[in-house]
Protein backbone atom coordinates (compact mmCIF):
# COMPACT_ATOMS: atom_id res chain seq x y z
CA UNK A 1 0.00 0.00 0.00
CA UNK A 2 1.30 3.38 -0.93
CA UNK A 3 1.37 6.21 1.54
CA UNK A 4 3.64 7.35 4.26
CA UNK A 5 4.04 6.88 7.95
CA UNK A 6 4.27 9.82 10.27
CA UNK A 7 7.02 9.01 12.74
CA UNK A 8 7.21 10.90 16.02
CA UNK A 9 9.84 10.19 18.61
CA UNK A 10 10.00 12.26 21.77
CA UNK A 11 11.86 12.15 25.07
CA UNK A 12 10.81 14.32 28.01
CA UNK A 13 13.33 17.01 27.13
CA UNK A 14 12.80 17.24 23.40
CA UNK A 15 11.28 15.85 20.24
CA UNK A 16 13.76 14.01 18.05
CA UNK A 17 11.70 13.64 14.94
CA UNK A 18 8.29 14.37 13.49
CA UNK A 19 8.49 13.41 9.83
CA UNK A 20 6.97 11.36 7.05
CA UNK A 21 8.84 8.12 6.53
CA UNK A 22 8.41 4.92 4.50
CA UNK A 23 9.28 2.23 6.98
CA UNK A 24 10.12 1.91 10.67
CA UNK A 25 11.84 -0.78 12.69
CA UNK A 26 11.49 -0.53 16.43
CA UNK A 27 12.61 -2.58 19.43
CA UNK A 28 9.19 -3.62 20.77
CA UNK A 29 8.66 -5.61 23.96
CA UNK A 30 8.71 -8.97 22.21
CA UNK A 31 11.41 -8.24 19.67
CA UNK A 32 12.05 -6.02 16.71
CA UNK A 33 8.95 -4.86 14.95
CA UNK A 34 8.82 -3.71 11.34
CA UNK A 35 6.12 -1.19 10.53
CA UNK A 36 4.93 -0.26 7.06
CA UNK A 37 2.12 2.17 6.24
CA UNK A 38 -1.27 0.58 6.94
CA UNK A 39 -0.11 -1.41 9.96
CA UNK A 40 -2.77 -2.57 12.40
CA UNK A 41 -3.14 -0.42 15.55
CA UNK A 42 -0.83 -1.60 18.27
CA UNK A 43 0.62 -0.48 21.55
CA UNK A 44 3.72 -1.88 23.13
CA UNK A 45 6.52 -1.14 25.46
CA UNK A 46 9.86 -0.33 23.90
CA UNK A 47 13.05 -2.00 24.95
CA UNK A 48 16.59 -0.77 24.93
CA UNK A 49 17.58 -1.01 21.29
CA UNK A 50 17.89 0.68 17.94
CA UNK A 51 15.04 2.33 16.13
CA UNK A 52 15.68 2.75 12.44
CA UNK A 53 13.57 4.15 9.67
CA UNK A 54 13.77 4.61 5.94
CA UNK A 55 12.88 7.61 3.83
CA UNK A 56 13.33 6.75 0.16
CA UNK A 57 16.64 4.91 0.19
CA UNK A 58 18.04 6.86 3.13
CA UNK A 59 18.23 4.98 6.41
CA UNK A 60 18.61 6.67 9.77
CA UNK A 61 18.93 5.17 13.23
CA UNK A 62 18.68 6.18 16.85
CA UNK A 63 19.27 4.42 20.14
CA UNK A 64 16.30 4.12 22.51
CA UNK A 65 16.37 3.48 26.24
CA UNK A 66 12.96 1.99 26.78
CA UNK A 67 9.57 3.64 26.72
CA UNK A 68 6.26 3.04 24.96
CA UNK A 69 5.12 3.07 21.38
CA UNK A 70 1.81 3.37 19.62
CA UNK A 71 1.27 2.27 16.04
CA UNK A 72 -1.66 3.48 13.95
CA UNK A 73 -2.14 2.88 10.21
CA UNK A 74 -0.49 6.20 9.35
CA UNK A 75 1.41 6.98 12.55
CA UNK A 76 4.18 5.64 14.71
CA UNK A 77 4.59 7.43 18.01
CA UNK A 78 7.38 6.57 20.37
CA UNK A 79 7.71 7.96 23.86
CA UNK A 80 11.21 7.06 24.91
CA UNK A 81 12.82 7.53 28.29
CA UNK A 82 15.99 8.48 26.54
CA UNK A 83 16.98 8.58 22.91
CA UNK A 84 19.99 9.58 20.92
CA UNK A 85 20.58 9.94 17.21
CA UNK A 86 23.24 7.58 15.96
CA UNK A 87 25.35 10.48 14.79
CA UNK A 88 25.22 12.08 18.24
CA UNK A 89 26.70 9.04 19.94
CA UNK A 90 30.05 9.52 21.59
CA UNK A 91 31.71 6.32 20.30
CA UNK A 92 34.80 6.54 22.49
CA UNK A 93 32.74 6.88 25.65
CA UNK A 94 30.27 4.14 24.75
CA UNK A 95 32.88 1.63 23.64
CA UNK A 96 34.83 2.29 26.83
CA UNK A 97 31.66 1.63 28.84
CA UNK A 98 31.03 -1.53 26.85
CA UNK A 99 34.55 -2.85 27.44
CA UNK A 100 34.46 -2.03 31.14
CA UNK A 101 31.14 -3.74 31.69
CA UNK A 102 32.19 -6.79 29.69
CA UNK A 103 35.32 -6.97 31.79
CA UNK A 104 33.31 -6.83 35.00
CA UNK A 105 30.86 -9.44 33.75
CA UNK A 106 33.72 -11.76 32.75
CA UNK A 107 35.37 -11.54 36.15
CA UNK A 108 32.12 -12.63 37.80
CA UNK A 109 32.69 -10.66 40.95
CA UNK A 110 29.98 -11.39 43.48
CA UNK A 111 29.30 -7.76 44.28
CA UNK A 112 28.36 -6.99 40.70
CA UNK A 113 24.68 -6.39 40.07
CA UNK A 114 24.31 -8.44 36.90
CA UNK A 115 20.92 -7.16 35.82
CA UNK A 116 22.08 -3.61 36.10
CA UNK A 117 25.35 -4.26 34.33
CA UNK A 118 23.56 -6.03 31.50
CA UNK A 119 21.28 -3.06 31.05
CA UNK A 120 24.25 -0.70 30.92
CA UNK A 121 25.88 -2.99 28.40
CA UNK A 122 22.75 -3.20 26.28
CA UNK A 123 22.52 0.59 26.23
CA UNK A 124 26.11 1.03 25.16
CA UNK A 125 25.72 -1.60 22.46
CA UNK A 126 22.49 -0.08 21.17
CA UNK A 127 24.18 3.32 20.92
CA UNK A 128 27.15 1.93 19.09
CA UNK A 129 24.93 0.05 16.71
CA UNK A 130 22.80 3.11 16.08
CA UNK A 131 25.94 5.02 15.31
CA UNK A 132 27.09 2.39 12.84
CA UNK A 133 23.74 2.34 11.06
CA UNK A 134 22.88 6.00 11.06
CA UNK A 135 23.52 7.56 7.67
CA UNK A 136 22.61 11.18 8.08
CA UNK A 137 23.61 12.40 4.65
CA UNK B 1 27.09 72.89 52.10
CA UNK B 2 26.30 69.50 53.68
CA UNK B 3 22.97 69.42 51.86
CA UNK B 4 24.66 69.28 48.45
CA UNK B 5 27.00 66.50 49.47
CA UNK B 6 24.11 64.47 50.86
CA UNK B 7 22.17 64.86 47.67
CA UNK B 8 25.11 63.81 45.52
CA UNK B 9 25.62 60.76 47.69
CA UNK B 10 22.01 59.73 47.35
CA UNK B 11 22.06 60.11 43.60
CA UNK B 12 25.15 57.95 43.40
CA UNK B 13 23.55 55.23 45.51
CA UNK B 14 20.38 55.21 43.42
CA UNK B 15 22.50 55.00 40.29
CA UNK B 16 24.28 51.95 41.68
CA UNK B 17 20.98 50.28 42.45
CA UNK B 18 19.78 51.07 38.96
CA UNK B 19 22.83 49.43 37.47
CA UNK B 20 22.16 46.30 39.48
CA UNK B 21 18.50 46.11 38.57
CA UNK B 22 19.17 46.66 34.89
CA UNK B 23 21.86 43.97 34.93
CA UNK B 24 19.43 41.59 36.65
CA UNK B 25 16.84 42.40 34.03
CA UNK B 26 19.26 41.54 31.26
CA UNK B 27 20.29 38.28 32.92
CA UNK B 28 16.65 37.32 33.43
CA UNK B 29 15.85 38.06 29.80
CA UNK B 30 18.61 35.71 28.67
CA UNK B 31 17.55 33.01 31.13
CA UNK B 32 13.93 33.43 30.13
CA UNK B 33 14.75 32.70 26.52
CA UNK B 34 16.47 29.49 27.44
CA UNK B 35 13.71 28.46 29.86
CA UNK B 36 11.11 29.18 27.22
CA UNK B 37 12.90 26.98 24.69
CA UNK B 38 12.92 24.15 27.19
CA UNK B 39 9.22 24.47 27.90
CA UNK B 40 8.49 24.32 24.18
CA UNK B 41 10.85 21.38 23.65
CA UNK B 42 9.12 19.39 26.38
CA UNK B 43 5.64 19.92 24.98
CA UNK B 44 5.56 17.20 22.26
CA UNK B 45 6.27 14.44 24.77
CA UNK B 46 3.59 15.63 27.16
CA UNK B 47 1.08 16.02 24.35
CA UNK B 48 1.83 12.57 22.93
CA UNK B 49 1.59 11.11 26.39
CA UNK B 50 -1.88 12.42 27.16
CA UNK B 51 -3.02 11.52 23.63
CA UNK B 52 -1.82 7.98 24.00
CA UNK B 53 -3.21 7.57 27.49
CA UNK B 54 -6.56 8.97 26.42
CA UNK B 55 -6.91 6.85 23.31
CA UNK B 56 -5.97 3.66 25.14
CA UNK B 57 -8.27 4.31 28.09
CA UNK B 58 -11.19 5.16 25.85
CA UNK B 59 -11.27 1.85 24.07
CA UNK B 60 -10.98 -0.29 27.20
CA UNK B 61 -14.25 -1.77 28.48
CA UNK B 62 -15.65 0.08 31.49
CA UNK B 63 -15.10 -2.89 33.77
CA UNK B 64 -11.49 -3.31 32.75
CA UNK B 65 -9.17 -4.02 35.64
CA UNK B 66 -6.99 -1.15 34.47
CA UNK B 67 -9.42 1.29 36.07
CA UNK B 68 -8.69 -0.35 39.37
CA UNK B 69 -5.08 0.74 39.08
CA UNK B 70 -4.06 2.41 42.30
CA UNK B 71 -2.95 5.61 40.60
CA UNK B 72 -6.37 6.01 38.98
CA UNK B 73 -8.65 5.14 41.86
CA UNK B 74 -10.30 7.91 43.83
CA UNK B 75 -10.50 7.81 47.58
CA UNK B 76 -12.30 9.97 50.05
CA UNK B 77 -10.28 13.17 50.22
CA UNK B 78 -9.35 13.55 53.83
CA UNK B 79 -5.61 14.04 53.63
CA UNK B 80 -4.56 16.46 50.98
CA UNK B 81 -1.04 17.12 49.82
CA UNK B 82 -0.04 20.09 47.71
CA UNK B 83 3.12 20.17 45.70
CA UNK B 84 3.92 23.86 45.81
CA UNK B 85 6.47 25.08 43.31
CA UNK B 86 7.99 28.47 44.05
CA UNK B 87 11.35 30.07 43.32
CA UNK B 88 14.56 29.86 45.29
CA UNK B 89 15.12 33.58 45.07
CA UNK B 90 13.04 36.69 45.56
CA UNK B 91 13.08 39.97 43.66
CA UNK B 92 10.62 38.67 41.13
CA UNK B 93 7.49 40.67 41.79
CA UNK B 94 4.42 38.81 42.98
CA UNK B 95 5.71 35.47 41.69
CA UNK B 96 6.23 33.80 45.05
CA UNK B 97 3.47 35.58 46.93
CA UNK B 98 0.91 34.53 44.32
CA UNK B 99 1.36 30.83 45.00
CA UNK B 100 1.75 31.47 48.72
CA UNK B 101 -1.48 33.44 48.83
CA UNK B 102 -3.34 30.74 46.92
CA UNK B 103 -2.11 28.05 49.29
CA UNK B 104 -2.93 30.14 52.35
CA UNK B 105 -6.46 30.65 51.10
CA UNK B 106 -6.85 26.97 50.34
CA UNK B 107 -5.69 26.14 53.85
CA UNK B 108 -8.16 28.51 55.48
CA UNK B 109 -11.03 27.34 53.27
CA UNK B 110 -10.50 23.70 54.20
CA UNK B 111 -9.99 23.69 57.95
CA UNK B 112 -11.56 20.23 58.30
CA UNK B 113 -9.01 18.57 56.04
CA UNK B 114 -5.55 17.47 56.90
CA UNK B 115 -3.38 19.40 54.50
CA UNK B 116 0.33 19.01 54.09
CA UNK B 117 2.70 20.79 51.78
CA UNK B 118 5.58 19.55 49.73
CA UNK B 119 7.69 22.46 48.67
CA UNK B 120 9.92 22.84 45.66
CA UNK B 121 11.81 26.11 45.98
CA UNK B 122 13.20 27.91 48.99
CA UNK B 123 10.78 30.85 49.06
CA UNK B 124 7.64 28.80 49.44
CA UNK B 125 9.25 26.61 52.03
CA UNK B 126 10.46 29.54 54.14
CA UNK B 127 7.08 31.23 53.99
CA UNK B 128 5.12 28.23 55.23
CA UNK B 129 7.81 27.22 57.63
CA UNK B 130 7.34 30.55 59.38
CA UNK B 131 3.59 29.99 59.39
CA UNK B 132 4.07 26.59 60.98
CA UNK B 133 2.29 24.69 58.23
CA UNK B 134 3.44 21.10 58.09
CA UNK B 135 5.86 20.58 55.23
CA UNK B 136 6.46 16.90 54.66
CA UNK B 137 9.07 17.19 51.96
CA UNK B 138 11.13 19.95 50.52
CA UNK B 139 13.49 20.43 47.63
CA UNK B 140 15.48 23.64 47.63
CA UNK B 141 18.19 24.96 45.34
CA UNK B 142 17.02 22.83 42.43
CA UNK B 143 16.60 25.93 40.32
CA UNK B 144 20.23 26.97 40.59
CA UNK B 145 20.90 24.87 37.51
CA UNK B 146 18.65 23.93 34.59
CA UNK B 147 15.97 21.47 35.64
CA UNK B 148 16.63 17.93 34.55
CA UNK B 149 14.04 15.28 33.97
CA UNK B 150 15.75 13.04 36.51
CA UNK B 151 14.96 15.54 39.27
CA UNK B 152 11.30 15.67 38.33
CA UNK B 153 11.34 11.88 38.28
CA UNK B 154 12.61 11.74 41.85
CA UNK B 155 9.98 14.16 43.08
CA UNK B 156 7.27 12.30 41.17
CA UNK B 157 8.26 8.91 42.54
CA UNK B 158 8.22 10.39 46.02
CA UNK B 159 4.70 11.69 45.46
CA UNK B 160 3.51 8.40 44.02
CA UNK B 161 4.93 6.54 46.96
CA UNK B 162 3.13 8.69 49.50
CA UNK B 163 -0.06 8.25 47.49
CA UNK B 164 0.34 4.49 47.23
CA UNK B 165 1.05 4.15 50.92
CA UNK B 166 -2.09 6.15 51.61
CA UNK B 167 -0.27 8.94 53.41
CA UNK B 168 -2.35 11.21 51.22
CA UNK B 169 -5.64 10.70 49.43
CA UNK B 170 -5.17 13.32 46.81
CA UNK B 171 -2.23 15.36 45.53
CA UNK B 172 -2.54 18.75 43.93
CA UNK B 173 -0.03 20.68 41.93
CA UNK B 174 0.31 24.42 42.60
CA UNK B 175 2.64 26.51 40.50
CA UNK B 176 3.03 29.55 38.29
CA UNK B 177 2.41 29.01 34.63
CA UNK B 178 4.21 30.91 31.92
CA UNK B 179 1.63 32.70 29.81
CA UNK B 180 3.80 35.37 28.25
CA UNK B 181 6.73 37.53 29.26
CA UNK B 182 4.26 39.85 30.94
CA UNK B 183 1.72 37.47 32.40
CA UNK B 184 1.99 34.54 34.76
CA UNK B 185 -0.99 32.72 36.14
CA UNK B 186 -1.29 30.46 39.14
CA UNK B 187 -2.27 26.91 38.23
CA UNK B 188 -3.87 24.55 40.70
CA UNK B 189 -4.78 21.10 39.48
CA UNK B 190 -5.06 17.53 40.60
CA UNK B 191 -2.06 15.33 39.94
CA UNK B 192 -3.11 12.16 41.71
CA UNK B 193 -5.32 10.21 41.31
CA UNK B 194 -5.00 10.67 37.58
CA UNK B 195 -8.09 11.91 35.81
CA UNK B 196 -7.82 10.79 32.21
CA UNK B 197 -9.06 13.20 29.58
CA UNK B 198 -12.53 12.31 28.35
CA UNK B 199 -11.94 10.77 24.96
CA UNK B 200 -14.35 10.22 22.13
CA UNK B 201 -15.77 6.72 22.41
CA UNK B 202 -16.68 6.54 18.74
CA UNK B 203 -13.11 7.27 17.68
CA UNK B 204 -11.83 4.34 19.73
CA UNK B 205 -9.25 2.20 17.98
CA UNK B 206 -9.02 -1.50 18.58
CA UNK B 207 -5.40 -1.95 19.54
CA UNK B 208 -3.32 -5.07 19.44
CA UNK B 209 -1.54 -5.34 22.74
CA UNK B 210 1.97 -6.70 22.71
CA UNK B 211 1.52 -7.23 26.43
CA UNK B 212 -1.45 -7.00 28.80
CA UNK B 213 -2.75 -3.43 29.15
CA UNK B 214 -2.18 -3.67 32.90
CA UNK B 215 1.55 -4.09 32.35
CA UNK B 216 1.60 -1.25 29.91
CA UNK B 217 -0.10 1.03 32.41
CA UNK B 218 2.43 0.09 34.99
CA UNK B 219 4.97 2.00 32.93
CA UNK B 220 2.69 4.55 31.31
CA UNK B 221 1.01 6.01 34.39
CA UNK B 222 4.16 6.79 36.39
CA UNK B 223 5.62 8.41 33.27
CA UNK B 224 2.54 10.53 33.02
CA UNK B 225 3.01 11.82 36.56
CA UNK B 226 6.70 12.43 35.97
CA UNK B 227 6.17 14.43 32.82
CA UNK B 228 3.49 16.47 34.57
CA UNK B 229 5.83 17.36 37.41
CA UNK B 230 8.62 18.09 34.95
CA UNK B 231 6.45 20.38 32.89
CA UNK B 232 5.17 22.19 35.95
CA UNK B 233 8.76 22.84 37.02
CA UNK B 234 9.78 24.08 33.59
CA UNK B 235 6.76 26.35 33.42
CA UNK B 236 7.55 27.68 36.84
CA UNK B 237 11.15 28.44 35.91
CA UNK B 238 10.11 30.30 32.77
CA UNK B 239 7.47 32.21 34.71
CA UNK B 240 9.99 33.10 37.40
CA UNK B 241 12.42 34.64 34.94
CA UNK B 242 9.61 36.47 33.19
CA UNK B 243 8.35 37.85 36.49
CA UNK B 244 11.83 38.91 37.53
CA UNK B 245 12.44 40.57 34.20
CA UNK B 246 9.25 42.61 34.51
CA UNK B 247 9.95 43.49 38.14
CA UNK B 248 13.51 44.56 37.41
CA UNK B 249 12.40 46.58 34.41
CA UNK B 250 9.98 48.49 36.63
CA UNK B 251 12.67 48.95 39.27
CA UNK B 252 15.11 50.31 36.71
CA UNK B 253 12.53 52.77 35.48
CA UNK B 254 11.65 53.88 39.00
CA UNK B 255 15.31 54.42 39.79
CA UNK B 256 15.61 56.55 36.66
CA UNK B 257 12.69 58.71 37.76
CA UNK B 258 14.19 59.10 41.20
CA UNK B 259 17.54 60.12 39.77
CA UNK B 260 15.84 62.75 37.61
CA UNK B 261 13.97 64.16 40.57
CA UNK B 262 17.02 64.22 42.80
CA UNK B 263 19.15 65.81 40.09
CA UNK B 264 16.57 68.54 39.59
CA UNK B 265 16.50 69.16 43.32
CA UNK B 266 20.29 69.19 43.47
CA UNK B 267 20.54 71.75 40.68
CA UNK B 268 17.98 73.99 42.36
CA UNK B 269 19.80 73.88 45.67
CA UNK B 270 23.11 74.59 43.97
CA UNK B 271 21.66 77.47 41.97
CA UNK B 272 20.07 78.90 45.11
CA UNK B 273 23.40 78.89 46.89
CA UNK B 274 25.14 80.55 43.92
CA UNK B 275 22.44 83.23 43.80
CA UNK B 276 22.78 83.79 47.49
CA UNK B 277 26.55 84.21 47.24
CA UNK B 278 26.16 86.61 44.31
CA UNK B 279 23.69 88.73 46.28
CA UNK B 280 26.12 88.80 49.14
CA UNK B 281 28.98 89.92 46.87
CA UNK B 282 26.87 92.53 45.11
CA UNK B 283 25.38 93.96 48.29
CA UNK B 284 28.87 93.97 49.87
CA UNK B 285 30.17 95.97 46.86
CA UNK B 286 27.28 98.42 47.09
CA UNK B 287 27.93 99.02 50.75
CA UNK B 288 31.42 100.34 49.91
Amino acid sequence: MAGKLNLEVAVPERQLINEEVDEVQAPAATGYLGVLPGHAPLVSEVQVGVLSFRVGDKIRAMALDGGVMEVLPAHVRVLADEAQWGEEVDIDKESRTRDEVQERLRERIESVDFDRERLVLARAQARLEAHARDRAS
Amino acid sequence: MPNLIDLRRRIRSVKNTQQITSAMKMVSAAKLRRAQDRVIAARPYAALMSDMLGSILVQLPDDSSVFEHELLRRREEKRIAILLISADKGLCGAFNSNVARFATRFLSENPDKEITLQCVGRRGRDFFHRKRVSITREWVNLFARPIEFAQAKLIASDLMQSFREKETDVIYLLHNEFKSALAQTVVFRRLLPIQPAEGDKSAAVDYIYEQPPEDLFETLLPRYIEINVYQAMLESVAAEHAARMTAMDAATRNAGEMIDKLTLHLNRVRQASITKELIEVVSGAEAL
